[in-house]
């Protein structure tokens, strides 16, 4: 629990200073479905909650932050909690909805594993750190929010598609 | 509402975020080889018993033609199997019916959930027709493909092969050190060489040291395919503490080529749950051999069909139609394969005699 508590701390030290810093802060939780690499073999899905800090830099291209906290909790042996931190860029083609965007991050990931055997028990855990990217598009759903197809790639650990919804928070509204 | 959603979803994150809940997990059916192997009450195990077996095991003595050892068969260099898929027999041109199975750990067959056995009452072959390693070393002595050759009848075999022994002296020393008797006798020769392979046991694999509570023995790749071996299902048969529940089953696996007549099994195909361990060593798979890598079997359990002419898909075990291989899970094979390495212990007994008793030729 400790270890979460720690991510936990991060990620919102992170949102904080996005936060006052931010143009638009966008909330989103997103789903996906690893399709290859270590964890294909062992989560059948990943989920995680994040911040999206977004700064415009000029009409067409606008730059991301983002800190979300990830897991993967449906395997009954193994759990995965960990941080993202991601930066990148965010495309919006003259007058149309769909934009894309492309990230560049790290993940830090601890999974915990729990056995039962005949008359013993092992329990442990390993922790990664890697290098993460992830691509996507988004486009709204109504005015908001927006619902964002993506892949996420961490070499070796995980190749995973999936979707996120992300909801803009009232500090500033987005311009789009 | 938003506040609603915020709070819904940061619920959800959060229940799956403690560790993994021991009490909450079931008892897995696999674990550890015990150190020790019991012996049956009727052939206690001494020093010199050991070594008798060891030098009659490597002995070619033993066949009719003075050509054909155990070992010839059950190569210590090969994991005590010989690598073939059928293996070659008495003579050049004869192969066994059936893929050389390891002797390794084949002391512990029939070995239960919680590590007892009856030695007495041990499985052995792959239609369980013997009951103890003592009753499995008969079986190629007297077989007309491996040992005893066509030309001789078990009745005229047997006392010939005491005869020949009998006239070794270095043998007869050893059949008195290990039995104070020197008389020599085929129910000695095989209570010797099964007390050899009580010795040929490998209960230090990674996973058995993983088992007891080093969390270094295995590979984080190692311990991802222990949970896919068991999400999968690969424990449902291969269970115990040498991942075999010793029952027979139907998998339809495809019959060897070159068979003139198929061989059924027990009569109806079912052939026994193979041992996962030391499968490094004891390719290729399968009661013949016809699955020549760890991947072609894993891919052969993902087909979960038939592969067999006369085994229809309604004869196949519920439990191998049962495999959950699914095709999200497309890294699942190679976290697996990875896993069963780990129950590879390369520290077993590979040394061979420099010479035997009889002065043959080892082969």
């Amino acid at each position: 629990m400790k270890t979460h508590l720690n991510y936990l701390i991060t990620l919102l030290t992170c949102c904080s200073i996005t936060g006052i810093l931010a143009q638009e802060l966008r909330l989103s939780f997103s789903s996906g479905l690893p399709i290859a690499g270590e964890h294909n073999a062992t989560y059948d899905g990943v989920h995680s909650l994040g911040f999206n800090y977004r700064r415009p830099m000029n009409e067409l291209w606008v730059m991301l932050l983002d800190a979300a906290y990830t897991h993967a909790p449906y395997n009954s042996n193994f759990r995965l909690a960990g941080g993202q931190l991601l930066s990148g860029v965010r495309y919006l083609p003259r007058a149309k909805k769909m934009a894309f965007y492309f990230l560049l991050g790290i993940e830090y990931s601890k999974e915990n594993y729990a056995f039962k055997f005949m008359q013993h028990e092992v329990h442990g855990s390993f922790e990664n750190s890697n290098l993460l990217l992830k691509g996507g598009t988004d486009f709204p759903l109504f005015k908001d929010p927006r619902i964002h197809p993506f892949v996420e790639i961490i070499p070796g650990k995980r190749t995973m598609i999936g979707f996120s919804l992300s909801h803009s928070l009232p500090k500033k509204q987005s311009n789009e | 509402m938003n506040r609603l959603s915020i709070i819904s979803l940061t619920t959800i994150l959060f229940q799956g975020c403690q560790e993994v809940n021991l009490d909450s997990l079931g008892e897995f059916d696999i674990g550890p080889l015990p150190q020790e192997v019991p012996a049956p009450q009727e052939n206690p195990i001494n020093e010199a018993k050991i070594e008798l077996g060891r030098l009659l095991f490597f002995d070619p003595i033993l066949s009719a033609n003075n050509k054909v050892s155990c070992a010839s068969c059950h190569s210590p260099s090969k994991g005590f199997s010989d690598g073939l898929d059928r293996s070659d027999g008495f003579s050049k041109g004869i192969k066994t019916p059936r893929n050389a199975p390891t002797i390794l750990n084949a002391a512990f067959n029939g070995i239960n959930l919680l590590g007892e056995m009856d030695p007495s009452n041990s499985p052995m072959f792959y239609d369980n027709r013997a009951n103890s390693l003592e009753e499995q070393c008969m079986g190629p002595l007297l077989s007309s493909k491996e040992m005893k050759g066509p030309e001789w009848t078990e009745e005229e075999y047997i006392p010939f092969l005491e005869q020949k022994v009998a006239a070794i002296r270095e043998y007869r020393q050893l059949f008195y050190g290990a039995f104070e008797d020197s008389t020599v006798s085929i129910l000695k020769i095989t209570q010797a060489i099964a007390t050899y392979e009580r010795t040929l046991i490998t209960p230090n694999s990674p996973f058995d040291q993983f088992v007891k509570g080093d969390q270094h023995a295995m590979t984080d790749q190692q311990i991802r395919g222990l949970e896919a071996f068991i999400s999968a299902g690969c424990n449902r048969c291969h269970s115990g503490p040498m991942f075999s529940d010793y029952k027979l089953h139907i998998l339809g696996v495809d019959e060897h080529p070159d068979l003139a007549n198929f061989d059924k099994g027990d009569g109806n195909y079912a052939f026994r749950t193979t041992t996962l361990r030391n499968l490094s060593y004891t390719a290729p798979y399968m009661h013949n051999g016809q699955l020549k890598t760890l991947e072609d079997v894993l891919r052969f359990y993902e087909r979960k069909r038939s592969e067999h002419k006369d085994v229809s898909s309604s004869d196949l075990a519920g439990k191998f139609k049962d495999l959950k291989m699914s095709p999200f899970n497309l890294s699942r094979k190679d976290e697996i394969i990875a896993f069963l390495k780990a129950l590879d212990d390369p520290n077993f007994d590979q040394t061979v005699p420099d010479s035997v008793p009889s002065g043959l030729p080892l082969r």
